[in-house]
């Protein structure tokens, strides 16, 4: 059994270095409830912690910005609303097949995430291709979007608040999904080299998670700008 | 050399972003005796400035008032925002946050490396403003509409939008900053600190963390709103019939009101962002010093928590005055008198930390019993304020400008030199000189009441803030002599800042040198060298076994029983 040597030392706080009674070379603490000196395991040793970074929670974390950030703006639109009314701009047809596009590629993006659960890795590979193909052609539906605006005159200045709004809750959404397409293609390269497995994905559900959020804004949105009166 | 510049480590991290509030402290202070100046002697000619920045002095060499305003704009930016926003947070939080939750890293390194370099940027974007056509904005840190919406003239054109355009930037560095502080507080932690094991300074980072992910991202939405309202011409806040430079601004539809609402709802836990960590450390060194466990522990962590949950209720009380309902006000009235029980209640639970304990009176314990003593001065006028209809006549008068200047300009400020002095040793692995500290403590402390006291029965006497003088105003006349006291109050009390500044540089070279714990303290920071190895703790991270103030224990032998150790044993302590 551990003898525990008492000891009472005078701190004496002009001393250079370490006050290390104990005699061994170690640098960091060792007030670790074991005596250093005979190495006896009679309790917890302290464990090199490898320093986990679970990027669920970073994903997590971050979405509270970007739904404040968001919120932010939808109350700017609510204020002006409320405040001034405006005669709605129609709603240019791309955006039906964005919408489409968008929730389908949610829709595909899991089945790969359940495919790569089930360690069927080919079948995840093209599915997040699908996914990413889809992805791009969600921006592409936005720019046609924004091009059948221009087209009719409806530009981001102040003639139409409303018209200003899309604009900007459409733009800020894209970039936002911009970031997550990133993801996707990381994803993409991932599965296209055999990177993940159903035991290595923490990438994919992030990818996974934060592409559905921005789906579900894009509903919210979706439904702010062109269905609720 | 890119290895300091660009480095992984959080302790470097944490240095650059101290350095860079000392830029920004010294870069706003001098703005802020410009202003004083200024304002007390409004008449006098300024040979040297009026050369270097022509546009803001007229023919006879006077400083304009358009640039005093510009003065009074940056100094309140640069201060809340680069020096206490960043130093308490950002600058102590990524040097000492892993260190003493037992951590080798912060959980996202990169992020935080990211994070430094954009404030720095937006800090250089910042001061870009004074050398632009147009000058430095002068709309005040509030920035409302419809005055920051004029895009032409002197204090209204480039800079304005260079001053949003750094403050985006910002706010989106101070997101990524607070998202790694979160998760390093939830993940990284050693095993056996739990979250009531850790000290009273990480509760306050995560408290502050939790606010930022909450107020900056509508920071950032509302001054890019405004941006867009000044560069293509929208109209969020930009209201109708505004006659500028002899032209109507007719078809738009703005509502200023609503920038206030965005930007308060930011800018009160923003100050909150900037008094939390400074209570944790502040909670922490009079524990230290007084031999005693902080009174109060599991409270002082539910007030933090409350502190910040209540700053989220309260924007309001800046705007009593703008036209909102009286009922409303009633609201955001009573809800701001309510903060002031959890404030109370950390107040007290200092005052009985320090009750019958061993007190150790070296610098860092004299600045927290300032800070704790500002802190009740400046809150006390806070109380007044929060009343709506004591507001009606205090709002917007040199009352206000006292009593944040006294919570922020001065307990805020001390509690970083509190946290300088007292981590100082850890750092460097040497001490800061305890005369030069005492000498500057005693004369700030002094110096900072002679500056800020009076500014209360300034407002009472109804003179108002961000006037760039008063001297054409009879009735404001009689005051000028208080403000002469107030300017060269402070003028020794700047100066003596020196002193800080002389202490803290030569004591790198030529300070004390101390051991790896000069203050008997308990945290994990103090188990490794001084400074500490690059990973922290070695590789092997420690056990936590008890809470972080187990001072006085009875049946120790030493009155300290350190975060690691198991039991009440006399074990080496260092």
């Amino acid at each position: 059994m551990a003898m525990v040597k008492t000891e009472i030392k005078q701190i004496d706080p002009t001393s250079n270095g370490n006050n290390n009674v104990g005699g061994d070379n170690y640098s960091g603490g060792d007030n670790n409830g074991n005596n250093n000196n005979d190495g006896s395991n009679n309790n917890d040793k302290a464990q090199p912690k490898k320093a986990k970074t679970s990027p669920m929670l970073f994903l997590s974390l971050a979405m509270i910005p970007i739904v404040m950030f968001f919120g932010a703006i939808v109350f700017v639109y609510l204020a002006h609303e409320l405040n001034r009314g405006w005669t709605p701009i129609r709603m240019p047809s791309a955006i039906v097949l964005s919408t489409i596009v968008l929730i389908s590629s949610s829709f595909t993006l899991e089945i790969a995430r359940k495919k790569l659960k089930a360690k069927l890795l080919e079948n995840f590979k093209q599915w997040i291709m699908v996914s990413t193909f889809l992805g791009i052609t969600f921006f592409a539906t936005q720019l046609v979007a924004w091009k059948q605006l221009i087209a009719k005159g409806v530009y981001m200045e102040a003639v139409n608040p409303h018209a200003t709004f899309f604009y900007i809750l459409t733009s800020a959404h894209a970039l936002h999904l911009l970031g997550g397409l990133v993801g996707l293609c990381y994803v993409l390269f991932g599965a296209i080299y055999y990177r993940f497995n159903a035991d290595r994905r923490s990438a994919v559900d992030v990818a996974t998670v934060y592409w559905h959020f921005m789906d579900g804004l894009w509903i919210f949105l979706f439904l702010l700008l062109f269905v609720w009166k | 050399m890119s290895k300091y510049l660009f480095s992984l480590d959080h302790k470097v991290v944490g240095l650059q972003y101290y350095l860079l509030a000392l830029i920004a402290l010294v870069v706003a202070v001098s703005l802020s005796v410009l202003m004083r100046l200024r304002l007390t002697w409004p008449e006098d000619v300024w040979p040297l400035l009026s050369k270097l920045l022509p546009s803001a002095f007229n023919s006879a060499g006077q400083m304009t008032p358009e640039f005093y305003l510009a003065l009074m704009t940056m100094h309140g930016t640069i201060m809340v925002f680069f020096v206490l926003t960043i130093a308490p947070q950002a600058a102590f939080g990524n040097y000492f946050l892993p260190l003493q939750i037992g951590a080798n890293k912060m959980a996202a390194p990169r992020i935080g490396q990211t994070s430094f370099w954009l404030t720095a940027i937006a800090f250089c974007i910042l001061i870009m403003a004074f050398f632009v056509a147009g000058g430095a904005p002068l709309a005040g840190w509030t920035a409302y509409p419809p005055l920051s919406t004029i895009t032409s003239g002197t204090g209204h054109a480039r800079g304005m939008d260079l001053w949003l355009i750094s403050l985006s930037v910002f706010s989106f560095a101070a997101i990524l900053n607070s998202l790694n502080f979160m998760a390093t507080i939830l993940e990284n932690r050693a095993s056996g600190m739990k979250l009531m094991r850790m000290p009273l300074t990480c509760w306050g980072w995560l408290a502050t963390a939790m606010i930022s992910l909450l107020a900056f991202p509508v920071l950032l939405a509302a001054g890019l709103l405004l941006l867009l309202d000044r560069l293509i011409g929208t109209d969020f806040f930009t209201p109708n019939g505004m006659i500028v430079n002899g032209q109507i601004l007719e078809l738009k539809k703005g509502i200023p009101i609503l920038w206030q609402h965005l930007f308060w709802f930011f800018g009160h836990p923003e100050v909150y962002l900037a008094i939390l960590p400074g209570m944790g450390v502040v909670s922490h060194i009079l524990s230290t010093f007084s031999r005693k466990p902080v009174f109060g522990y599991r409270t002082m962590v539910w007030a933090t928590l409350a502190i910040a949950l209540l700053g989220f209720l309260v924007w309001g009380h800046h705007m009593f005055i703008a036209g909102i309902s009286p009922y409303l006000s009633m609201t955001f009235s009573f809800l701001t008198l309510t903060i002031a029980i959890p404030s109370a209640i950390k107040t007290l639970n200092w005052l009985g930390t320090l009750w019958g304990g061993k007190l150790r009176l070296a610098t860092p314990m004299l600045y927290s019993i300032g800070f704790v003593s500002l802190f009740i001065t400046g809150g006390l006028g806070g109380i007044f304020l929060g009343q709506s209809s004591l507001d009606i006549y205090l709002h917007d008068t040199y009352f206000v400008v006292g009593h944040f200047h006294l919570i922020m300009g001065s307990a805020a400020i001390f509690a970083i030199f509190a946290a300088t002095a007292f981590w100082f040793p850890k750092v460097f692995g040497r001490q800061m000189n305890e005369d030069l500290g005492k000498v500057h403590f005693f004369i700030t402390f002094i110096g900072v009441y002679a500056i800020f006291l009076p500014m209360h029965f300034l407002g009472i006497a109804a003179n108002p803030r961000r006037y760039a003088e008063i001297s054409q105003f009879i009735y404001l006349n009689q005051l000028q002599p208080l403000h002469k006291f107030i300017t060269i109050a402070m003028l020794i009390t700047v100066n003596v800042q020196l002193l800080f500044f002389i202490n803290l540089i030569t004591s790198i070279f030529v300070g004390k040198k101390v051991n790896n714990n000069p203050w008997q303290a308990t945290t994990l920071e103090w188990t490794v060298n001084s400074p500490p190895p690059e990973n922290n703790f070695n590789g092997e991270v420690p056990n936590v076994y008890r809470g972080a103030y187990d001072f006085s224990v009875p049946g120790a032998t030493e009155d300290f029983l350190m975060q690691t150790q198991a039991d009440n044993e006399p074990l080496v302590n260092q």
